[in-house]
């Protein structure tokens, strides 16, 4: 630049010139001038022109390569609903997915034949309904329904005629291979793939807060959930009840395995039962459940200190608080231990014992037994105990048995699964619980106490029928009167049993609950839980326990063989034997 | 001089252009092909996850039990039928025997 005719002028003195004015300069100085001026504008106007491109640049390089995160936008993906992650139960298998469905349509307006269309259509659709499509094509609508849920090779393959009229669109539906067997707790979503219930629902609010890959891995087994249905939808059947419901849970971790409520519906065509199918009776009804509650009366009695393990109560007297009074229906009328109470499910005893305690320890426990609360689990489908509004002598004596306390089922396992694990409450989880976190709300002494009186009830008491050889099931029977309006229906039941096994270390607890069962023949006119709940929760037992690798225990070798199966041939006894030396 | 640095500038714009062609030229063809992988991909997700739905399906234990039922002899698992193998006693059942009342006796 230095090479032009004119000096070069340092940017500053421009400055200086328009502050100075022309004033007193020299004529032949004035051309130069404006060719300066001119050039340091210029000079001004490109370091501009430069600081802004250089700012331009700058932004430019730090967007494209410094902050470049393409996988940030892709990510949005996973809020979308059409992207929701599958329903699993623990060991993988499928609960809910969705699957990309294509349906065919037609502009019958553009179609001359239909008949002959119907006829090209159904040889490559052998599910074509070939009358009602060929009626649809004759018409003159401009869009027409033939055929949903046609499978890849059956869209290629009419992709091929290269008809215009003929329209495919895709669609994504939800789909619950279980059907019936998980729809209470996996629930089921809208058309436009939004929860409505259940799990389903949960897992909305969810992706609200996490992004979930993959799947939602369930505590479920689809295996016991379908032998616990099976099991009790016979049941049902055979005792003409009017609902049922069971429960299967970890008793060391509070992990739902089974969970079903009959009657129930079709995830997958949710609206074709009525609307009591869709009532989940396992968490969202609440029922009076009689004397599986004097298990829990026990386990206050004697962990409060207040009662010691050897005393015995005087049932033979009916109670009389106030003008009420308390009476065992086929009392024993003799003192009773602590033990007895449970296995002759006297009510009487049952009250004695809690009479004993103080009245706060009374509220106290069942508070910590989770009674009063709603429980936190993930079913939106729940809801609060209904519990006494007044807390006298009254309403302490028929609580001790069940009566004038509803609490859902689900209350009632977890609390039961507290008492025989060695006395850890935990919270339900249709989750896989990592590390389990539960609160003691007995000692782990009293829990043995409980575990023997419990099997006392199955060997030798009221629930006899619910024993399993080889799997050591214990538990308590409870059959309560519905309540109606102005006292209770006597021939209107609600049966239950609360077990666990095996009785040894029991690792599951359950319960079986129906509603209004009726006696049979087989049942000599009873139609208490002895006769109904507790032979299903028994062949429950014998179904699940093989499944979740409970290994039985014979303590006597005769049990075992008098079980043993149908004589062997002796020519395939021989080869057996051959084959083992 | 100005003139050489005026050629040079168009040489470096012209090279600059035919970069600038080039990359855009080339971004669109990974974009297509990055969109035909993801179509891929998402079909071969969906074509999964129908696979899973109808192995769910196929397995599923009410059908099986059915089948079960029309097809074999088979009951359910006894407790009798379990054998623990860390039992000494279960050391000397012939194989797959379940001991019978009568070698109970003797034993």
């Amino acid at each position: 630049m230095r090479s032009g005719k004119l000096p070069l002028v340092p940017v500053g003195n421009d400055w200086a010139m328009v502050l100075g004015g022309r004033l007193g300069r020299r004529a032949g100085d004035l051309t130069q001038h404006a060719v300066e001026t001119t050039r340091s504008r210029l000079r001004l106007a490109l370091i501009c022109f430069f600081i802004v491109f250089s700012v331009l640049g700058g932004r430019l390089v730090q967007l494209t390569v410094l902050d470049a995160a393409p996988e940030q936008r892709s990510a949005g993906v996973h809020k979308n609903n059409l992207m929701r992650p599958a329903i699993t139960d623990r060991n993988d298998v499928v609960l809910a997915t969705q699957i990309t469905t294509v349906t065919l349509g037609a502009d019958a307006a553009k179609i001359s034949d239909g008949a002959e269309m119907a006829g090209q259509l159904k040889a490559v659709l052998p599910r074509l309904n070939e009358a009602r499509a060929a009626r649809l094509l004759a018409g003159k609508a401009r869009y027409v329904t033939l055929m949903s849920g046609l499978t890849p090779a059956q869209k290629q393959d009419v992709l091929a005629f290269g008809n215009p009229a003929l329209k495919l669109t895709q669609s994504t539906s939800r789909v619950y291979p279980a059907g019936e067997v998980t729809a209470h707790t996996v629930g089921f979503t809208s058309s436009d793939l939004r929860g409505l219930s259940g799990l389903e629902l949960y897992l909305d609010g969810l992706l609200e807060e996490e992004a979930i890959y993959g799947a939602l891995k369930t505590s479920l087994d689809i295996r016991v959930q379908h032998a616990v249905r099976d099991v009790l939808s016979d049941t049902i059947k055979t005792f003409s009840a009017r609902a049922g419901g069971a429960l299967v849970v970890d008793a060391h971790n509070g992990e739902i395995l089974a969970l079903v409520s009959l009657p129930d519906f079709d995830a997958n065509a949710p609206m074709r039962n009525g609307q009591d199918s869709h009532f989940n009776r396992m968490t969202l009804g609440v029922y009076e459940l009689g004397s599986i509650f004097k298990v829990f009366t026990a386990a206050m009695a004697l962990d409060s200190g207040m009662v010691a393990a050897h005393e015995t109560f005087d049932t033979a007297e009916p109670l009389q608080i106030g003008r009420y009074k308390i009476n065992d229906p086929h009392g024993e009328e003799r003192p009773l231990s602590i033990e007895e109470i449970i296995v002759h499910s006297s009510n009487i005893g049952s009250a004695k014992l809690a009479l004993r305690v103080p009245q706060d320890v009374h509220y106290d426990f069942l508070q910590r037994l989770g009674f009063t609360d709603t429980l936190d689990m993930e079913l939106p489908e729940r809801t609060a105990p209904l519990t006494p509004t007044r807390w006298t002598d009254i309403e302490r004596a028929t609580s001790s048995y069940g009566h004038g306390i509803s609490v859902t089922p689900l209350h009632a396992v977890m609390a039961g699964a507290a008492m025989i694990n060695g006395g850890i409450l935990y919270q339900p989880s249709l989750r896989k619980v990592g590390l389990p976190v539960g609160e003691r709300v007995i000692s782990a002494q009293t829990s043995a106490e409980l575990r023997a009186m419990m099997r006392a009830v199955v060997a030798s008491g009221t629930g006899r029928q619910a024993d399993a050889p080889g799997y050591q099931v214990l538990g308590k029977t409870g059959s309560a009167e519905k309540p109606q309006a102005g006292g209770y229906n006597k021939n209107a039941l609600v049966t239950s049993f609360l077990g666990a096994f095996p009785a040894r270390a029991p690792r599951y607890a359950m319960l079986v609950m129906l509603d209004e069962p009726q006696a049979t023949d087989e049942t000599y006119g009873y139609n208490l839980a002895g006769w109904n709940a507790a032979p299903a929760a028994g062949e429950i037992v014998r179904r699940i326990a093989p499944l979740l690798g409970v290994l039985p225990h014979f303590d006597n070798p005769a049990e075992q063989a008098s079980l043993a199966l149908p004589e062997i041939s002796n020519q395939l006894r021989g080869g057996l034997a051959d084959a083992s030396r | 001089m100005v003139r050489m640095l005026n050629i040079a500038l168009l040489f470096v714009f012209v090279i600059l252009v035919a970069a600038l062609y080039h990359i855009r030229y080339s971004a669109e063809a990974e974009a297509k092909a990055l969109r035909d992988t993801q179509r891929i991909m998402a079909a071969e997700q969906d074509r999964r996850r129908t696979l899973q739905a109808e192995w769910a399906s196929l397995n599923d234990p009410r059908r099986l039990q059915i089948l079960s039922r029309q097809y074999l002899s088979l009951d359910y698992l006894r407790a009798s039928q379990v054998l623990d193998l860390r039992d000494e006693t279960t050391l000397s059942i012939p194989v797959l025997m379940v001991p019978q009342g009568d070698d109970d006796a003797e034993r």
